[in-house]
């Protein structure tokens, strides 16, 4: 027996172990929870195509124009013959030049390190967690290294804890409810192996703090969410539903109202599924991979929710380095399929490509082109500044292939790239 | 159709979905856990496969392996979630020291934390090949690369898990 063989009958072996011990953690729910879900997600779209029908029917009576269509939820994408068919390409020529508008996301007061390491050892009560009141329940934690222990080791060896500031995630001060003195905001973790967070806003007092309350309380599907920040008198929450075909970022608002925190503009749900083929991506939401050759900050990757073309993003969290935050902007847009290897899963799936650019706080900007799939993901086509490459002119995607007229040292010339799913190889 | 044979059909559709979904939701979970190492998300992540397989049943009842559909969308919606949490890991690696102990408890989780240290591709390679049982050809379709990649994933994330999981049981773990 060769190493090779000992070493695929080890693995082998402990994956056996673990099949046998894990499958009793899942046990499935009742397959009618599946079927009234299914039920409950037909009458929702059915009422959002009705409200969206019902909308458009308005402005046009208005005379107005919708600048927004895919902030509604939309139907599914209807199916088309197959991956390797190939749809007339929409072509949105590039517009360079994005006015330099300020993105307050990025203008924020973050805690400084005497107030951070005060919370971190803080002793204060905190609400329960709506829907999860078990888990995350109301009482007071005292915390040590940003830790508060809630409940002791289970069968799986860990603990369950709240968690403040976790692995340099951010908190930042802001004006929430107009009286003095300072409030904070700050993810809140809360679990055991995984932690789930919370935005809780915390009041600042002499000698501590005291909790005012979860600013997305977990009644809006919210999962997770990236840059938080005062505009005016709300402060601003860019969150996600977490994943999956209808990934993505909105911009919500709310404010501090007679003691707890109320949504007062931006979207209120999620889509369900997306076509990719009718989004705005001007006012939609992106994950850029992250690619550390780049360097940060516009290589630190993460969601970015548009409104009107333009985004930011915060930068690390790394001590004794200044943050670098970066601003983005969404270029020319085009759309149509490519040719990828044939796969019955993908029938329904339009690309796009979108040009990229990114400009740091220090001044620096970087320009690429971008291609979003059907579940938006995101795979870096070309970059100015790699192969020769000085401008991005335009792009397309034609017979099944990425074509894109670039600007080089010896002038304009036509890249063609195929793509296998993961990543573009060019053909000419 | 009369409506008594339009009644038959849906309750036949049910029963067909219900036992797939019975009989394979534990299997899919166990991989799901092993890629992502988070319990609830995984919970979540086969369950919204199931629905949307059951939205399609018309369709997808009628291929040959269904559960494949419901596994490679799964799928999907892992790698786009882990996507997500990248950033925070990436966070995580640039400000905060390396964990000084190994975790300690059942194998299992000894298993998933080492899995966690192994890269993306190499990680989903080995959990379709350990745990849903695909060949190298059959992982090679469905991640459209060429077998030959895949069988550099294997080879490369074999010899990873075994370094972690080695440090763990030299870490008196076990």
């Amino acid at each position: 027996m060769t190493d090779h063989d000992d070493l695929d009958a080890g693995t082998a072996a402990e994956f056996a172990d673990y099949r046998r011990a894990v499958r009793e953690m899942f046990p499935q729910p009742p397959s009618a929870a599946i079927f009234s879900e299914a039920r409950n997600r037909t009458t929702r779209r059915r009422v959002a195509t009705l409200l969206a029908a019902a909308a458009a029917v308005v402005a046009v009576l208005a005379g107005t124009v919708m600048l927004r269509p895919a902030a509604a939820p939309q139907p599914p994408a209807a199916p088309s013959s197959g991956g390797s068919s190939s749809a007339p390409a929409e072509i949105d020529g590039y517009t360079p030049g994005v006015p330099p508008a300020p993105d307050k996301g990025n203008q924020v007061l973050f805690l400084d390190q005497q107030t951070a390491d005060r919370l971190r050892g803080m002793t204060v009560t905190l609400p329960a967690w709506q829907g999860l009141a078990t888990q995350c329940p109301a009482g007071q934690f005292t915390f040590h290294a940003g830790k508060a222990v809630i409940s002791g080791a289970g069968d799986l060896g860990y603990t369950t804890d709240y968690a403040i500031l976790h692995k340099g995630l951010r908190a930042i001060f802001a004006e929430l409810d107009g009286e003095p003195g300072d409030e904070i905001v700050a993810p809140l973790g809360c679990g055991m192996i995984e932690l789930q967070f919370r935005l809780l806003a915390l009041k600042v007092e002499p000698g501590g703090f005291r909790a005012l309350g979860y600013v997305a309380d977990g009644s809006e599907q919210v999962t997770s969410f990236d840059r938080f920040y005062p505009d005016g008198q709300d402060l601003v929450v860019e969150v996600s539903d977490g994943g999956g075909q209808g990934t993505f970022e909105q911009r919500r608002h709310f404010q501090w109202r007679d003691s707890r925190f109320v949504q007062v503009s931006g979207p209120t749900v999620f889509p369900g599924e997306v076509d990719m083929r009718s989004v705005d991506l001007r006012n939609w939401s992106i994950h850029l991979p992250i690619v550390p050759e780049d360097g940060p900050p516009c290589g630190n990757g993460g969601w970015l929710s548009f409104v009107g073309g333009a985004s930011g993003a915060w930068g690390y969290a790394e001590p004794g380095i200044s943050l670098t935050a970066a601003e983005y902007f969404v270029g020319g847009i085009s759309r149509g399929f490519l040719n990828e290897p044939a796969d019955p899963y993908r029938v329904d799936a339009p690309d796009v490509l979108v040009t990229m650019t990114c400009r740091g706080t220090e001044g620096r900007t970087d320009e690429w082109v971008q291609h979003v799939s059907h579940v938006a993901h995101t795979t870096t086509l070309l970059k100015v500044g790699v192969d020769g490459v000085t401008g991005i002119v335009s792009h397309r995607i034609v017979d099944g292939l990425a074509e894109v007229t670039v600007r080089t040292a010896g002038g304009e010339e036509v890249r063609r790239y195929s793509f296998d799913s993961y990543r573009f190889t060019r053909v000419s | 159709m009369d409506i008594a044979s339009t009644r038959k059909m849906a309750a036949t559709a049910e029963a067909d979905f219900s036992g797939l979904y019975q009989a394979r939701f534990s299997d899919l979970a166990a991989q799901l856990y092993a890629f992502t190492g988070d319990p609830s998300e995984t919970h979540d992540l086969v369950q919204e496969a199931f629905l949307r397989a059951w939205q399609r049943w018309h369709t997808v009842g009628r291929y040959e392996d269904p559960v494949g559909w419901v596994r490679r969308v799964a799928w999907n919606l892992a790698m786009s979630r882990h996507r997500r949490l990248r950033l925070i890991r990436h966070w995580a690696d640039h400000s905060q020291p390396a964990a000084a102990t190994a975790p300690t408890g059942p194998d299992r989780v000894v298993l998933v934390a080492a899995l966690r240290k192994v890269p993306e591709q190499l990680r989903r390679a080995l959990v379709l090949h350990y745990l849903a049982d695909l060949s190298v050809a059959d992982i090679a379709a469905e991640t459209a690369v060429a077998e030959g990649t895949v069988k550099s994933w294997l080879h490369r994330g074999r010899t990873e898990l075994a370094r972690h999981l080695s440090d763990y049981w030299e870490g008196g773990s076990r």
